[in-house]
């Protein structure tokens, strides 16, 4: 692991985050460790007081009932049979002088006292001299009893406890960084992925994606999300690619045509009529042109959504009523027989214009792409909540391999190819559907095809 | 698309009877307002040119009468919309014909709500501006008539009939629309494109000749079995119907 690795690992947010946690585990494992501490230890002073109290009032029993004498023999029995712990005894006669035990002379205090045995001249051993905890009381006939123990067992359970909490601290502490360490690295490592991922995308490679784990946990997540936004702008980049390929390749071809057109009347046209043909001609092709531009214009508006301004309550059965009526006659004249069938009063908050081109488009489609003597319909009926448009045919149709690429901008049919049309119309059909939130679906109608708008 | 894709291109429209219209025309396009300004002087027109939003306004709000404006919607100094806004604000009610760039879908709409009374998409042809001037210039004053004629061509409003030579005749309600707009515009050209917006509120180009078939049908009914007819059409213009003389 290089220093650079470990300052990145130090500074990463996985490994700082552990370490703050270690360190509130710290202070709250001391605040633990100082009630434990406390409690302990008054708890084993009040249990050494009252051993200490019971051996000296049992003791005092027997005073009463047996005298000095018989208490000195009890006590001196007792020290023989030490049943728990060392046990020190002092009995002082009125006159303070020491009658039995195995402490020094001393003054005589009532209660718990804590103090270290002054030495004895007889006793002056080498052996060091404990702190004890002690129990006094003065006798009936003025004689003292002393019983005491060594406070050093306190100590000793204090000591314990601190090193017990020493040791699960300090591994608690070893354990948060080195995780943290690891968290980090492995974090990091993910991440660098991420960022080596989209540094390659930067440089061009659109397709490049961030590897999952497949441990399904909020990093996959993200990675899934990243990887499917990048899936779609690869999609969308590539359909404006597509549709910069297709504009230039669909727009050669009329202004070559254009070109002609006019160079024919520069050229060739020696009469007047000849020179107005070929004008005409070409005025024709330019108007296609600029057709053509006005519809991608407007798709590409329709698709930014920023057409809603224009947006009103509106009569769907109405406007798709008078679009039908207003086709009738030119569907007669191409030989189609059209029908409408329109349910009354659906109601639609939309764009009137938009819609109207729409539906237009719909039945131009269906008119100009089906031979004579096809049924072209019209229909509108309310459908749940919501409504259906629906303009079908009973015409050749179009293979279902087709059906997804048919709202694509200047799709067309192979059978198609030759006939007028920009291949624009059922692109923007998609677009003015989508703007009103309509689905858009094609049915195979055998024979036939049918496209149905849904509402809702 | 107001008169984008007009299949209209040759200029020879009718021109008499046709009394000089007095135009303001505000564009700053030096080549487009040539083109606007010779072709309406051809036909008869006169036309006063200011090449920026602020001589616009100075022109149309001043002593001199003009009865059409025409406005571009980008100006510089100030825009068109603004242009016909403050001039509408002070009290001009002359009719306004908005030229637009094609694509923008809610100019008609603000153009309208600015106080224009038509509107144009640019590119167009010549013969499309034309008939508009000329419809806008010639605009009936807004009155409820109950009845339309042309010769012996009766159209009333409130039985929603029509007879020729007193022999009645049925027409279907969009057929009855188009015969209604021909005849408030009797003796003037009316194109496709301003059947398409006013008949039908279509401001797009259909690629069907939804047009021309029902003048087919409009004309077989009313001039079918007569000596004159009244509904011609002018070629690479439009339609007009016409009293004969």
């Amino acid at each position: 692991m290089s220093s650079a690795r470990l300052t990145r690992i130090l500074r990463s947010a996985s490994f700082r985050l552990p370490l703050i946690y270690a360190v509130l585990f710290m202070v709250s494992a001391g605040a633990l460790f100082a009630t434990v501490y406390w409690t302990a230890t008054a708890a084993m002073q009040n249990d050494m007081a009252a051993v200490l109290r019971t051996e000296a009032l049992q003791l005092a029993e027997i005073h009463r009932r047996s005298g000095l004498a018989g208490l000195a023999e009890q006590i001196t029995r007792r020290m023989n049979f030490r049943t728990r712990g060392p046990i020190f005894y002092l009995l002082q006669a009125p006159n303070r002088r020491v009658m039995v035990g195995n402490l020094p002379g001393m003054p005589p205090v009532n209660g718990v006292i804590d103090f270290v045995p002054q030495p004895d001249a007889a006793e002056a051993e080498a052996e060091q001299r404990p702190k004890l905890t002690g129990y006094g009381l003065t006798l009936s006939d003025g004689s003292f009893l002393l019983i005491a123990q060594d406070a050093n067992r306190l100590s000793d359970m204090q000591s314990a406890i601190v090193r017990a909490f020493a040791w699960a601290g300090g591994l608690t502490l070893l354990l948060a960084i080195a995780g943290g360490a690891w968290l980090g690295s492995t974090f990091l490592r993910r991440i660098d992925a991420i960022t080596r991922t989209s540094s390659a995308i930067m440089e061009g490679d659109l397709s490049a994606r961030i590897p999952v784990r497949g441990t399904h946990d909020e990093i996959d997540q993200l990675v899934t999300n990243l990887n499917a936004m990048l899936g779609r702008i690869q999609q969308l980049m590539d359909g404006l690619r597509q549709v910069s390929s297709d504009i230039a390749h669909d727009l050669r071809t009329p202004l070559g045509r254009l070109r002609q057109h006019l160079e024919d009347a520069r050229e060739r046209a020696k009469t007047t009529a000849e020179y107005d043909e070929a004008t005409d001609a070409a005025i024709e092709e330019a108007d296609g042109l600029l057709e053509t531009f006005s519809a991608l214009l407007r798709i590409a508006q329709v698709e930014a959504g920023a057409q809603k301004s224009a947006f009103g309550e509106l009569d769907l059965s109405e406007l798709v009523r008078s679009i039908g009526e207003a086709y009738q006659p030119a569907a007669e004249d191409s030989r189609h027989r059209l029908q409408i069938e329109v349910e009354d009063g659906v109601k639609l908050t939309g764009d009137r214009q938009l819609l109207a081109q729409m539906i237009s488009n719909l039945i131009e489609n269906a008119l100009h792409h089906t031979p004579e003597g096809t049924t072209v319909s019209v229909g509108l009926r309310r459908s749940g909540a919501g409504f259906e448009v629906e303009v079908a045919d009973d015409g050749p149709g179009i293979p279902e391999t087709e059906h997804g690429r048919v709202f694509d901008r200047f799709y067309r049919l192979d059978r198609s190819r030759s006939t007028a049309g920009s291949g624009l119309g059922l692109a923007l059909v998609k677009a003015i559907a989508g703007l009103h939130g309509l689905t858009i679906r094609l049915e195979d109608r055998k024979p036939g095809l049918g496209v149905v708008l849904t509402s809702g | 698309m107001g008169g984008n894709g007009v299949k209209a291109y040759a200029g020879n429209v009718d021109t008499r009877e046709k009394a000089a219209v007095k135009i303001l025309l505000v564009e700053d396009d030096k080549q487009t307002a040539d083109y606007i300004a010779k072709g309406l002087r051809e036909h008869g027109h006169v036309v006063d040119h200011a090449d920026n939003g602020r001589d616009g306004l100075y022109l149309a709000t001043g002593e001199k009468y003009y009865e059409v404006l025409i406005v571009d919607r980008m100006l510089p100094a100030m825009d068109g919309l603004s242009l016909v806004k403050a001039a509408r604000t002070s009290g001009v009610k002359t009719p306004v014909l908005f030229l637009t760039t094609m694509g923008g879908v809610d100019d008609r709409v603000t153009g309208l709500e600015a106080g224009g009374d038509d509107y144009l998409v640019k590119p167009f042809a010549f013969a499309e501006l034309l008939a508009r001037v000329g419809a806008l210039a010639r605009r009936p004053p807004i009155m409820a008539a109950t009845s339309l004629a042309a010769g012996d061509l009766e159209m009333d409003l409130l039985a929603r009939t029509v007879t020729r030579a007193g022999r009645r005749i049925e027409l279907l309600a969009q057929e009855f629309k188009i015969l209604e707009y021909l005849l408030r515009h009797a003796g003037e050209v009316v194109t496709r494109t301003m059947l398409l917006e006013k008949v039908w509120d279509f401001h797009f180009d259909p690629k069907t000749n939804i047009v021309e078939t029902h003048i087919s049908r409009l004309r077989s009914k009313i001039d079918k079995g007569f000596d004159k007819p009244l509904l011609h059409t002018v070629r690479g213009a439009g339609y007009v119907v016409r009293a004969p003389d």
